[in-house]
């Protein structure tokens, strides 16, 4: 699969017009310098050949090297993964039991204001455009409310935590530091709300309609025969049989929250792999478009497939082999 | 069998609203059910017997469908004056449903064992929680004495190695006399989990419903108290599935309902609704969907269970040979009326209602020996009514051979026609002769 | 006359009175209506965006492709909404409000472009896919996977990248990355169909495979697809005014609502309507198609009809 994956990238990547080596080198390198460039990055080579050798990076760790300043791809990723990392886990941690949260809420008070209200907010939050939004956010909650911080991942001026995980607000929890602590929270919460909104919408309608499909099935008025509260069978019967369609687009919740990224982290300024494919994307810089989407799709994948073990876990008829 | 009358529905009436307009699913039914006896109610599909059914313990869906009239006279009390939370107090207790798709009736997601103990600490949570409260004190006399046993096996049980009462593997301690099975260093914090048990277990007993605990109930570690009380209910598990005649119940207990065939789910439900011991079990269609073979043994084990636990059952069939077998008395409904209801002898034997009459004489005979004559098969003319629109007067008179003016005038009112047998109808069969 | 009408109304009526009630429930259902009166809304604005804005652009080729040239006014530089301007104007002083109507004709056209070749070619190798089973349909599910493993804007992207920035190559891009959806759905649907019996029914009948194929299980599994097309076409402008918005799609200059926005956020919070309008236009036309996908599928789930 991942084999068939990069593949598609090798491809796309040849599909490039000009000439590799010179935009490694610049305009105005001579001729030696080109084949120096093409002897060092196999371009002379033929295709098949080229693939082996790209395949074979690959499976280093080498992704290439970016063509704005030469240094190796993996490198700019590495270094900004982390808070890509922070702001993708704070946007999950919002959205997943929100949405779940007022699914439920609105499977339960069906066709009640409640119900029209988060279907509406929900219905918001997959249509809008996520860098819109945080355009938005940044204006009234900003520059005319100054309720927020406008960018960056903490004050300027002021230094990052001792690096143990590269994620700010843990970091600070584990070296103590209160000062980075309050900021980087300060900071995350508007990128976080932006990035998270559309997720929110996503596994609010998820859901509401598995919800809604489950309370109406027969084992839910048998419990009701039995006797059982209302907030049992909701919470422990229909919830349960309710979560594997939701789980299932958390897999999707994934590759949203990584396009995501893109256009929330160049908005507010947030050092990650977002903002680096943007950049990339404004340069025309290939190799790290490339190795972008490598990796993206790294994740998807490893991403789907927990959610294919929990979703095993979960179902006891995957599970027994019933 | 007693003479006293256990459930009375009077006059009741249930609408749905729709898109078309109002369903006027069931029209005024009456009905008596005595204490330990078995009432059948027949009539083809759509006749609104799965809608009495659900109407009796206030199940049928709120939007769309309501209650719009009549009284059900529960031991004196009438259920439709009943908060929620005594309505609940009563469903699975004193009286109980059984459904009739047993593949779908079980929630797939939990294991039989635990769904049936899901009953029994709802309605009899006083009694479990004492009983789980005196397995602890057991627990904690023998940890003063040190004692100290451990849970052997012989081939497919375990026992405990001292008193030989049946134990769990994974136990802390046996549920018979409390010795300890843990090892030295477990032992050690073990009182923390005692005391941590005895609270939770008596609070309980004061308030079963205690919110906090039901969520204490989902954290690993604090979770004891709701072991101790699923191990103290799982012996009363075994003996549910044992009194539906099921193999093995220890090994089904553990099982999902998808490992059972539809037989055996449905005798776990009737466990699972027979647990608590009601008074009146509503049996709605229980065996349409199964085998012929396996409906004859559901009802004969039904039979079985009414005649060990008195309970009275309210059978509800399109098959009539059903009703013939197991009913000391039935009652016929049409369109959303009750035709006729009286014993089950004067019903079959003597149908006074044209409707019956029609079904009786509707069911193929074959007669071994004679020759037989190509003879059609005989029908009621005519369709069910749309219950949206249903027709004046006697809902049964486009297709009755006997209607006249009157019958579409005037609704038939259940009347008496002799002690014991009443019917609904302008010109009854046996008054005035056919 | 009348009578060829009542000729093939009585042959097909079973077919009429199906679409009769699902017009009626799709009349009935309020957030389908809604979301149809807006689609059609958006459209008609596009359509007729020469006469709805106050100002138009002209047009020249650049590179081989047709760009549109706005003129600029600077003495009208970033003026506030007025009754002249009803957006406000923007950096070079042309009026907001006809660059975002022109949007409209623009990502409608990107939409339409995009969502009907990507589904003809989704639902073909779906359709091929999933009847033929072993062998072609493994391969070219395999295929689809591997397209499908990528977060669908990320790919756009990096096509987008390698191609360069013009309206057609986000079409390109965008038609690429959307066609397996389609397969896929079709695939799982087809799967699904081809065991059932009237399928069987029809073979022993003596139709071959490509008549089976297309006549009787493809129609029958058209209606996920369709409502996923619908708010396909929504999420498809979206993603195109993304790509826009980070200098991957429309060339500067084009009224493409994603690239305005990027063009005004440069000038936040001051100027905020630069930013702000066209994205409202966006939030509007994806929530118009999805309010219609939804609707569809309200009407189109065989669950819910009686």
């Amino acid at each position: 699969m991942l084999v068939g994956v990069s593949i598609l990238t090798f491809l796309i990547s040849h599909v490039v017009p000009s000439d590799p080596a010179r935009t490694y080198a610049g305009p105005k390198a001579d001729e030696e310098t080109l084949n120096a460039i093409r002897e060092r990055y196999h371009f002379n080579d033929p295709l098949l050949d080229q693939y082996f050798f790209y395949l074979g990076g690959l499976l280093q760790g080498d992704l290439g090297d970016a063509l704005i300043d030469r240094q190796p791809v993996a490198d700019h990723l590495a270094r900004a993964f982390p808070a890509s990392v922070e702001l993708g886990i704070a946007a999950s941690l919002f959205a997943i039991p929100a949405g779940i949260w007022l699914g439920i809420h609105s499977a339960t008070h069906r066709n009640r204001p409640a119900d029209h209200l988060n279907r509406v907010v929900a219905l918001t939050g997959i249509s809008i455009p996520s860098f819109w939004l945080a355009l938005i956010l940044q204006l009234a909650l900003v520059s005319w409310l100054g309720l927020f911080p406008l960018d960056g991942r903490l004050d300027t001026g002021q230094e990052a935590p001792t690096s143990i995980t590269g994620l700010y607000v843990l970091d600070s929890v584990l070296t103590g530091n209160l000062n980075t602590l309050e900021q980087s929270v300060r900071h995350l919460i508007l990128p976080a709300f932006a990035l998270g909104f559309s997720q929110l919408g996503l596994i609010l309608r998820m859901t509401r309609s598995s919800m809604l499909e489950v309370l109406s099935a027969d084992y839910i008025r048998t419990a009701r025969a039995k006797g059982l509260s209302e907030r049992l069978i909701v919470y422990k019967h229909a919830l349960r049989n309710a979560m594997g369609p939701t789980l299932t687009v958390s897999g999707l919740l994934v590759g949203g929250t990584l396009t995501g990224v893109v256009f929330i982290e160049s908005i507010f300024g947030w050092n990650g792999i977002g903002e680096y494919a943007t950049k990339s994307a404004y340069a025309l810089d290939f190799a790290s478009i490339l190795g972008f989407t490598l990796l993206v799709t790294l994740i998807y994948v490893a991403a789907n497939l927990v959610v294919d073990v929990l979703y095993a876990f979960l179902d006891p008829q995957v599970r027994l082999g019933g | 069998m007693g003479d006293e009358v256990l459930l009375s529905v009077r006059g009741l009436k249930t609408h749905f609203e729709t898109y078309e307009g109002t369903v006027q699913a069931i029209d005024g039914i009456d009905l008596d059910i005595e204490r330990g006896q078995t009432v059948g109610l027949v009539g083809e599909t759509g006749c609104g017997k799965s809608v009495t059914a659900l109407s009796i313990l206030r199940l049928v869906p709120d939007p769309p469908g309501k209650i719009v009239a009549g009284a059900i006279r529960f031991k004196g009390r009438d259920l439709i004056g009943l908060t929620d939370a005594e309505l609940r107090g009563i469903r699975g207790n004193q009286i109980s449903m059984i459904f009739q798709e047993p593949m779908t009736a079980l929630n797939p997601a939990f294991r039989i064992g635990e769904q049936i103990a899901e009953s029994l600490l709802r309605h009899q949570a006083p009694r479990l929680t004492r009983a789980a409260i005196e397995q602890l004190e057991r627990e904690v006399e023998a940890r003063k004495e040190g004692r100290r046993a451990s849970p052997v096996s012989s081939g497919e049980e375990w026992r405990c190695s001292a008193c030989q009462a049946p134990a769990v593997h994974g136990d802390p301690a046996c549920a018979g006399c409390g010795a300890s099975f843990r090892g030295f260093f477990r032992r050690l914090l073990r009182p923390l989990g005692l005391r941590w048990e005895r609270r939770a277990l008596r609070t309980l007993e004061k308030d079963p419903e205690d919110l906090y605990l039901a969520l204490f109930a989902y954290i690993p570690g604090l979770r004891g108290f709701q072991r101790r009380l699923e191990r103290v209910a799982h012996t009363d598990v075994v003996a549910a599935l044992r009194s539906v005649r099921i193999p093995e119940p220890d090994r089904i207990a553990a099982a999902y309902p998808f490992e059972l065939s539809g037989g055996m789910r449905q005798r776990a439900m009737i466990a699972m609704m027979m647990a608590c011991k009601p008074d009146l079990l509503i049996a709605d269609e229980p065996t349409t969907a199964l085998d012929v073979t396996v409906e004859a043994q559901i009802l004969e084990l039904m039979r079985e269970l009414q005649k060990s636990t008195g309970t009275a059952i309210l059978l509800i069939t399109h098959d009539l040979g059903i009703i013939a077998e197991n009913c000391q008395a039935v009652g016929v409904m049409y369109a959303g009326t009750l035709a006729e209801f009286g014993s089950a002898e004067t019903v079959f034997g003597a149908p006074a209602h044209p409707y019956t009459h029609g079904l009786l004489q509707a069911i193929p005979k074959i007669a071994p020996g004679e020759r037989t004559r190509r003879r059609r098969l005989f029908i009621v003319p005519g369709t069910v009514p749309n219950l949206l629109y249903p027709p004046p007067g006697c809902r049964f008179h486009p297709r009755c051979p006997y209607a006249d003016d009157q019958c579409s005038d005037e609704v038939p009112l259940l009347r008496e026609l002799r002690p014991g047998h009443l019917v609904a109808c302008h010109h009854p069969i046996g008054k005035e002769g056919s | 006359m009348a009578s060829f009408f009542s000729a093939f109304a009585a042959r097909h009526e079973s077919r009429l009175k199906e679409l009769r009630y699902s017009w009626f429930l799709f009349r009935h259902n309020l957030l389908a209506m809604a979301g149809l009166l807006l689609v059609i809304f958006v459209a008609l604005v596009g359509l007729f965006a020469p006469l709805i804005a106050p100002q138009d652009p002209s047009y020249a080729t650049v590179g081989g492709h047709r760009v549109e040239v706005w003129q600029p006014n600077y003495a009208e530089q970033f003026e506030s909404p007025s009754a002249e301007h009803w957006f406000g104007t923007e950096f070079f002083g042309i009026d907001l409000f006809s660059m975002v109507v022109y949007g409209a004709r623009t990502s409608f056209m990107i939409g339409a472009f995009v969502v009907f070749p990507a589904m003809l070619i989704g639902v073909v190798l779906g359709a091929f896919a999933g009847y033929f089973g072993r062998g072609i349909g493994e391969t070219i599910m395999r295929i689809t996977d591997i397209f499908l493993s990528i977060p669908a804007l990320v790919l756009a992207m990096a096509i987008a990248a390698v191609l360069g920035r013009s309206i057609v190559n986000i079409m390109y891009a965008l038609i690429i990355t959307w066609w397996p959806w389609y397969t896929r759905i079709v695939y799982g649907q087809v799967l699904s169909l081809r065991e059932k019996q009237f399928v069987e029914a029809a073979r022993s009948v003596g139709a071959g495979p490509l008549r089976i194929i297309f006549r009787h299980i493809t129609m029958n599994s058209l209606s996920p697809v369709i409502v996923q097309a619908t708010s396909d076409f929504g999420y498809v402008v979206l993603t195109a005014a993304g790509l826009s918005f980070i200098g991957l799609g429309a060339p500067v200059g084009t009224a493409e609502w994603g690239l305005m926005i990027n063009e005004g956020a440069k000038y936040m919070p001051n100027y905020w309507w630069s930013s702000v309008f066209p994205g409202v236009a966006i939030l509007v036309t994806v929530l118009a198609f999805n309010l219609l996908g939804d609707g569809l599928r309200d009407i189109l789930d065989p669950r819910l009809r009686r």
